[in-house]
C-alpha cells in the first residue's frame, strides 16, 4: 500500500498554509525570513548535490552561478520590466536568471570536460572569482557598491513553490535516463562510456540543470534582500553551500533538504552563543566527517523521493523484440567486423602488430596468448579506449577506428572488463538500465517534467526490457540490491547482462571465466552459447582457461608479444607447433590439451 | 525514520528556546560584525555600545517623558554577511521588539538591514556605513525616513581629503591605489580624483587591487614611474602595512594619505615605523584635548584596556544621538524617536558636532585629520566642510 498520495496532499497543504500564514501574519516575520532562507538554501544545496553528490565531481564555485542568476533576474525586474508588472512578471525574471546561469554553465562546462576532481575544483573556483571580479568592475550594475532597487517580491508562498519545483525537477532528473548517466560517471566513467553513455552530453546537462537552479536561488535571494553585491557571492557563500551538501549527505535529495534546514536554522538558533556560533558550525561538520563521512543521509534516500517500483509481474517483451527495437545495418557481405593491419604502440613498445581479422555474424571466436601478448589491447582498440597507431577497424562496413567508446557502443559493440567494472553503488536494476542509455529517446526536459513520452519509454523500453533481461539471467531477485553486494559469479553475469542491455551485435568478453571453478565455467559456456543464439550475437572471448576456449570457440587466434602466431579451429591450434612452443611450452601444452 | 524525528525535535526545541519574555525596560538592538572578515570592527562596536548603555543605566536609566527606563542591549552578530545582517535585523525587530537598531557597520550588511528597519518603522543608526545607498531609497530616489548614520559619507571625505592634500600638503601631483572590491574605498578614490583634478592637480596613477591581494609590485612600479608628490591610499587597515612597506622598498618616500579605513590600532602594530609621517582622515581622534573625548577615552580604557578606535567612537555617538532623541521624544515609541533624531542640531559627540536636517539621514559634521607619529595616532587638524 503506497501512501504516496500523502506527499501531494502535504505539498498542497503546505502551499496553502504558506499563503495563509504570510497573509495573516500568523508567524512572526523573523521565522518567515528564516523559512525563506531555508527554501533558498534547499535549492542551492540540491543544485550543488547534483554535481558533487550524484555526478561525483567537485565543484566549489557554485556562488558564481548564483550571482549570475541574482544579477540577471534583478536587472530584468529593475531595468527591463515595467514597475507595475513586478509581481506578475516575477516568475519570468527568476526563470530568466536561471537560464542565464545555465548559459554560464555551458561556458564553464565545455572547457572542463577533460578535467575531473581537483582540476574541476580549480576551474569552478576560478569561475567564482571571475564572476565576482567582473561584477566589481561593471559600473552599470553598481560595481562593488552592489545593485539594488528590487521590490521585495520573494514571499513565503513563492519560495515554497520554487523549492517544491526544484526538488521535483531535480529528483525527476536524477531518476531518469540522463540521471543514470550522471550516476554512471560517478561510479565508473570508463565503464559508463563503454555502455554507451555520452559522458560529455551528460556532464553538460547536469551542469546546466544544476546552474539553472543555482540561478533561480540567486534570483529569489536578490528579491528577498533587495540588495546584492559581488561580495555576497564570494567563496564563503560557495563554502556555505558545500557545507550544507556534505552535512546533509551527498547523492541524496533528503540529505540536501536536511542539510539546508539544519545549517540555516542552527546559524540563527545559535545566535545566543555570540561569536562562538561560527565556531560551532565548522566543528559540527568536522565531527560529522569523522563519524559519518557521507553526511546524515549520504547515498540513502527518503522513501517518498524514490520512484514507485513497478508492480507488474508479467513481462511483455522477449529477447527477439529487444534486438528488433534497435535495428542494425545488415552485415556487409556477411562480415560483421573487419580489422586490417591493426598496430598499436605504447611509446616504443609494440603492443599489437599488424593484426587482421574477418569476423562473420554469429561466430564465437577466442583470443589467447600469454600475459602481455596484447589481447586486452586489442579489445581496447576495438571498443575505442585506445586510438591505434595504424590500421583500420570496420563494423558492418563503417569505419569505427577513431570513434569515442560511447559511439562505438551505440553502433553495436559491447564489452565486459577483465577486472569487473560494475556501478557498485547502483542497484542491479540500474546497472542494466545504464546499458539502455542510447535506446531512450526522451529529452532531459521531458524527464524533468515527467511527460507522456518519458512515461511510455521508461515503462516499456526501459523497465520491461530490464525485467526481461534480469529474469532471463535469474538476477531478478537481486534487482534492488546494490551491485557491490552480489557474489562474484553473479557480478560477472551482471556485467554481461549490462552489456546485452546496450543491444549489441558484437560482444567482447575479457576473461569472463577468471576466478571461476570448473562447474561455474561450464555454466558460463552454456550461457555464452545461449546468448549468441537468443540475442543473435557475435562473440569475441579472451580467456586463459583452455578447456573453456576450446569448448566454446569456433575459431581461435593466438597472440604472442603483439604478433599473431596462429589462427584456426581449436583442433588446428591444438596441434600448432608455434603455439605449443611460444605460448605454453611443450610440457605445459600437452598437459593442458590432455584435460580437454 | 528515528533519525528524522530526532532532528525535527531538536530543531523545534531550538526554535522554542529563542523566544523572549517581556518586561518594562527598553530594548536597543546592536548588529555588529563579531565574526567574519572584520571582527575588530564588530568588537569595537559591541564594546562601545555596552559602555554607553552602562553609563546610562548607572544613572538609573533614561528619562523619557518623566519616566525612567532601564535600557537593555541585544547584540547580534552579522558575520559580515548580507543575509545574516538582514536576519539579525528582522530578529531584533520582531523577536526582541527593539526600539531602535545601532549598526550594522559594513555597508553590505547595513543596506539590507536598513530595508528591514524602514519596513518595520524602527529607527536604525549605522555608526560606520558610508555608502550613500544605505540611507537612500533606490525606488523613489528619496531618503529613507527611519535610517540614519553617525559618520560622514565617502564622497564628502574624498572631497575634504583632496582639499587637504592640495592645501596643507601642497601636492600638485598625486597617485592613488585602492581596493576595487570595496564599495567604500572605490568611492573615496573616485571622488578624490575628481576633486583633485578639478582644483588643477594631476593624478599620475590610478591603480587598483582586490581584497586579499598581498603583492603590489606592479602597482608600485607604475606609481613610482609617475613620480607623484603624494600617494593616496584608501585601503583597509589590514592592507595598509604591506602596501606602505612595499612602497618604501620601491623608494617611494613621498607622504602617504589614507582615509578613515585606516582607523584601527592594529595598523600601528602591523606597520611599525614605515607608516610614520602618514596622514589619514578619521572620524575621531583619541588624543584630542576636548574633555568630552578625554572622558570617553579614559572610561573605555578602564573598561577594555585599549584605546577606542573610530568605530567605537562612532558607535558611542550613535547611541548618544539615540539617547538624545529618546529624551526629546517624550514617548518611547520608534516613530517619536525617529522624528526626534531628525531634529537634532549641534549634538556634541566625541567625533564632532553633529547636526541632522529634516528629510535626510546623513549628518553634517567635521573631518578629523590624524598623523602617525612615533607609533601613535596624533591629532593634526580638523577640516570643516
Amino acid at each position: 500500500m503506497s501512501r504516496r498520495w500523502l506527499l501531494f496532499v502535504l505539498v498542497g497543504v503546505g502551499f496553502i498554509a504558506s499563503i495563509i500564514v504570510s497573509r495573516l501574519g500568523l508567524i512572526d516575520q523573523y521565522v518567515e525570513l528564516v523559512a525563506m532562507y531555508v527554501g533558498i538554501n534547499i535549492i542551492l544545496a540540491l543544485s550543488l548535490n547534483l554535481v558533487n553528490g550524484y555526478m561525483g565531481e567537485f565543484s566549489v564555485g557554485h556562488a558564481g552561478f548564483m550571482a549570475v542568476g541574482a544579477y540577471g533576474a534583478s536587472i530584468l525586474s529593475v531595468r527591463v520590466f515595467p514597475a507595475w508588472a513586478g509581481v506578475w512578471i516575477f516568475p519570468l525574471a527568476i526563470i530568466a536568471g536561471g537560464v542565464m546561469a545555465g548559459a554560464a554553465a555551458v561556458v564553464v562546462a565545455i572547457p572542463s570536460f577533460r578535467t575531473r576532481g581537483d582540476y574541476l575544483a580549480i576551474v569552478t573556483l576560478s569561475f567564482n572569482m571571475i564572476v565576482k571580479s567582473a561584477l566589481e568592475n561593471i559600473d552599470a550594475v553598481g560595481g562593488p557598491r552592489g545593485f539594488l532597487g528590487m521590490e521585495r517580491l520573494t514571499t513565503l508562498p513563492w519560495t515554497f513553490m520554487w523549492t517544491v519545483v526544484s526538488v521535483w525537477a531535480i529528483r525527476n532528473f536524477v531518476y531518469s535516463n540522463i540521471g543514470r548517466g550522471v550516476l554512471s560517471i560517478r561510479e565508473d566513467e570508463t565503464a559508463g562510456a563503454a555502455m554507451g553513455v555520452d559522458t560529455r552530453k551528460v556532464k553538460l546537462h547536469a551542469f546546466v540543470v544544476s546552474s539553472f537552479f543555482a540561478g533561480v536561488a540567486g534570483g529569489l535571494y536578490a528579491h528577498l534582500l533587495q540588495f546584492i553585491s559581488p561580495r555576497t557571492f564570494d567563496i564563503i557563500k560557495s563554502t556555505e553551500i558545500l557545507i550544507m551538501v556534505y552535512l546533509g549527505g551527498v547523492g541524496s535529495i533528503a540529505g540536501s533538504i536536511a542539510g539546508a534546514v539544519i545549517y540555516t536554522v542552527l546559524i540563527e538558533a545559535l545566535r545566543v552563543l555570540g561569536q562562538w556560533r561560527m565556531v560551532i558550525m565548522p566543528l559540527m561538520l568536522v565531527l560529522l566527517m569523522i563519524y559519518r563521512p557521507k553526511g546524515i543521509f549520504g547515498f540513502t534516500e527518503f522513501r517518498w523521493f524514490k520512484p514507485i517500483a513497478s508492480k507488474k509481474k508479467d513481462v511483455a517483451v522477449t529477447a527477439a523484440e529487444l534486438i528488433n527495437m534497435t535495428p542494425r545495418t545488415a552485415a556487409d557481405g556477411g562480415q560483421l567486423l573487419v580489422i586490417d593491419g591493426l598496430t598499436h604502440y605504447f611509446g616504443g613498445l609494440c603492443a599489437l602488430s599488424d593484426f587482421n581479422l574477418r569476423l562473420d555474424a554469429g561466430q564465437i571466436i577466442g583470443i589467447i596468448g600469454p600475459n602481455g601478448s596484447g589481447k586486452t589491447t586489442l579489445f581496447n582498440l576495438i571498443s575505442g579506449y585506445y586510438r591505434p597507431t595504424r590500421g583500420s577497424i570496420k563494423l558492418n562496413g563503417t569505419e569505427i577506428t577513431r570513434m569515442p567508446p560511447n559511439e562505438i557502443n551505440s553502433l553495436g559493440i559491447a564489452r565486459t572488463f577483465q577486472n569487473i567494472r560494475l556501478f557498485n553503488n547502483l542497484t542491479v536494476e540500474d546497472n542494466v538500465k545504464v546499458g539502455m542509455f542510447n535506446s531512450v529517446k526522451y529529452s532531459a526536459v521531458a524527464a524533468m517534467l515527467r511527460t507522456r513520452s518519458f512515461n511510455q519509454c521508461e515503462g516499456k523500453e526501459v523497465s520491461d526490457c530490464t525485467r526481461m533481461l534480469l529474469e532471463l539471467f535469474a538476477l531478478e531477485k537481486y534487482a534492488y540490491e546494490p551491485a557491490k553486494g552480489l557474489p562474484y559469479g553473479l557480478k560477472r553475469r551482471l556485467e554481461i547482462v549490462r552489456a546485452l542491455a546496450t543491444r549489441p551485435q558484437l560482444l567482447l568478453l575479457d576473461e569472463p571465466a577468471a576466478g571461476m571453478n570448473p562447474s561455474e565455467t561450464g555454466a558460463l559456456m552454456e550461457l555464452v552459447h545461449r546468448i549468441r543464439d537468443e540475442f543473435k550475437l557475435t562473440v569475441m572471448v579472451i580467456e586463459h582457461h583452455m578447456s573453456f576456449i576450446m569448448g566454446l570457440c569456433e575459431e581461435i587466434h593466438v597472440l604472442d608479444f603483439g604478433v599473431t602466431i596462429a589462427g584456426g579451429t581449436p583442433d588446428e591450434i591444438k596441434s600448432d607447433k608455434k603455439v605449443i612452443e611460444a605460448y605454453l611450452g611443450s610440457s605445459g601444452v600437452s598437459r593442458a590439451l590432455k584435460d580437454t | 525514520m528515528v533519525r528524522f524525528y530526532a532532528a525535527a525535535f531538536v530543531l523545534l526545541l531550538l526554535i522554542a528556546g529563542c523566544s523572549n519574555g517581556k518586561d518594562d525596560s527598553l530594548h536597543i538592538g546592536v548588529i555588529a560584525e563579531l565574526t567574519g572578515d572584520i571582527p575588530a570592527v564588530g568588537a569595537s562596536c559591541k564594546n562601545a555600545a555596552e559602555m554607553a548603555v552602562k553609563t546610562v543605566n548607572d544613572t538609573g536609566g533614561i528619562d523619557i517623558g518623566g519616566k525612567k527606563y532601564i535600557l537593555k542591549l541585544q547584540v547580534e552578530d552579522s558575520a559580515g554577511r548580507a543575509e545574516q545582517a538582514a536576519s539579525a535585523a528582522q530578529k531584533l525587530v520582531t523577536r526582541d521588539k527593539v526600539i531602535a537598531i545601532i549598526g550594522p557597520n559594513a555597508s553590505s550588511g547595513a543596506i539590507p538591514a536598513s530595508e528591514i528597519a524602514e519596513t518595520a518603522k524602527v529607527p536604525m543608526i549605522s555608526p560606520w556605513s558610508t555608502n550613500p545607498k544605505t540611507t537612500l531609497d533606490p525606488r523613489t530616489g528619496k531618503q529613507k525616513t527611519y535610517v540614519f548614520r553617525a559618520c560622514y559619507m565617502d564622497s564628502f571625505q574624498g572631497r575634504v581629503l583632496a582639499a587637504f592634500a592640495m592645501g596643507e600638503l601642497k601636492a600638485k601631483k598625486a597617485a592613488v591605489l585602492y581596493d576595487v572590491a570595496s564599495e567604500v574605498l572605490k568611492g573615496q578614490a573616485e571622488v578624490f580624483k575628481k576633486t583633485f583634478e578639478e582644483k588643477g592637480g594631476t593624478i599620475t596613477g590610478f591603480e587598483t587591487y582586490t581584497t586579499g591581494n598581498k603583492d603590489f609590485t606592479v602597482q608600485m612600479t607604475k606609481i613610482k614611474n609617475g613620480s607623484p608628490e603624494l600617494i593616496f591610499l584608501p585601503t583597509y587597515y589590514s592592507d595598509v602595512p604591506l602596501q606602505v612597506q612595499q612602497a618604501r622598498r620601491f623608494g617611494i618616500t613621498e607622504p602617504i594619505l589614507g582615509s578613515d579605513a585606516w582607523g584601527s590600532h592594529d595598523l600601528l602594530d602591523l606597520c611599525g615605523k614605515d607608516c610614520d609621517g602618514s596622514f589619514f582622515s578619521s572620524h575621531f581622534s583619541a588624543n584630542s584635548t576636548s574633555p568630552r573625548v578625554k572622558k570617553f577615552v579614559d572610561d573605555y580604557k578602564a573598561l577594555y584596556g585599549s584605546i577606542p578606535d573610530d568605530v567605537a567612537a562612532l558607535t558611542y555617538d550613535s547611541l548618544g544621538l539615540l539617547f538624545e532623541a529618546m529624551k526629546r521624544a517624550g514617548t518611547p515609541t520608534p516613530e517619536a524617536i525617529k522624528n526626534a533624531v531628525q531634529k537634532i542640531t549641534g549634538f556634541q559627540g566625541v567625533t564632532g558636532t553633529i547636526t541632522f536636517h529634516e528629510g535626510s539621514g546623513d549628518p553634517d559634521k567635521s573631518v578629523v585629520i590624524l598623523q602617525i607619529k612615533d607609533g601613535e595616532f596624533k591629532w593634526f587638524t580638523d577640516v570643516k566642510p
